[in-house]
């Protein structure tokens, strides 16, 4: 499958955005499980190939082999990159999918104001086709960036 | 919209020597008003000398400087304009940012962004680590449309102010392009 020497080429994930965004525009994806588990994925996937590029290069960071890297990180070098709106569609809808039951749902929001706020205007995240929609066009503007 | 206005008092003491003071009004666009006052002497305003009034074209490096001059105590004050004592509370335990850049941010965002509303300070935590991830600063009602434009804008302020590294540690989230209503 892969060299030992590079692993981001093996977890380059344009194949795997690109076979969602098909799926997508097919018309395939018909239920919710799907829609989770491949908002979930996307976001994954981004994570993984940025942690790869990361150790290619020489960096070293937690676990036996000190191949973990943390979330924190990651999201740093994506807002230093301007790209809040790709992180913030990405991470938010991959925390409603990975932990919450209910659809449409609200996260942990520590602001009570912004609670506020939301239920007022009935703001909530929707897990649905056009979350996912733009979730695949964050995922290949992350993945621009990160492969840069 | 907000505005910051510094007035400086001085007055002749006995003995001969000078006291002078600085006030920092920032006023917001529901035109309740928070007074600091430099020292920790409580005065009242006599004769103002000079007074300034930071319109909504002011630069951030403007709103840093003037908020350089305000106390710990001020800045909490401030800050609590912008998140409540729970979200104030977790971010003190935590400091990720200084809270100096943080109001002033906060207030240049207020001043130039008021028309999407108060902007709002939210910590965000990973669900599974429980490790703090960066500071959401939320524009209740900003759209998608606007979103990536004001994302640049803002964070091409903070490199311009010198705030370089505070652009990894803080999102800016437009709440209505996050978020679906509910139908």
């Amino acid at each position: 499958m892969s060299s030992r020497s590079s692993r981001a080429d093996a977890l380059r994930p344009d194949y795997f955005i690109n076979l969602v965004e098909k799926l997508v525009s097919s018309g395939k994806i018909r239920d919710e499980a799907c829609i989770r588990r491949f908002l979930s994925a996307l976001y994954f996937s981004l994570f993984n190939y940025w942690a790869a590029i990361k150790y290619d290069k020489g960096a070293r960071r937690k676990g036996p082999k000190q191949d973990r890297f943390d979330y924190r990180e990651f999201h740093e070098e994506l807002l230093r990159e301007e790209l809040d709106v790709e992180l913030n569609l990405l991470y938010t809808y991959r925390i409603a999918t990975d932990h919450y039951v209910l659809n449409p749902t609200i996260i942990q929001i520590y602001n009570k104001e912004i609670v506020r706020l939301m239920t007022r205007d009935r703001l909530e995240i929707h897990i649905g086709m056009n979350a996912l929609r733009k979730a695949v066009e964050a995922a290949k503007t992350i993945l621009k960036q990160i492969s840069t | 919209m907000s505005s910051v206005s510094v007035f400086e008092y001085s007055e002749l003491r006995i003995g001969g020597e000078t006291a002078t003071y600085k006030m920092v009004v920032i006023s917001s666009r529901e035109m309740r008003a928070f007074k600091g006052v430099s020292t920790s002497i409580d005065t009242c305003l006599g004769n103002v000398f000079t007074s300034l009034e930071v319109s909504s074209l002011a630069t951030l490096k403007t709103f840093l400087d003037y908020i350089a001059s305000l106390s710990e105590g001020d800045l909490r004050n401030l800050l609590l304009r912008y998140a409540d004592e729970d979200t104030l509370s977790r971010f003190n335990e935590i400091k990720p940012v200084d809270i100096r850049d943080l109001v002033a941010l906060l207030l240049w965002i207020e001043s130039k962004y008021g028309t999407y509303g108060k902007p709002l300070l939210d910590l965000i935590f990973d669900p599974e680590t429980n490790e703090f991830q960066f500071l959401n600063i939320v524009l209740p009602e900003c759209d998608w449309d606007s979103w990536r434009k004001i994302v640049k804008e803002i964070k091409g302020e903070m490199k311009r102010s010198g705030l370089e590294e505070m652009t990894s540690k803080v999102s800016i989230v437009c709440l209505r392009g996050l978020l679906e209503p509910t139908l």
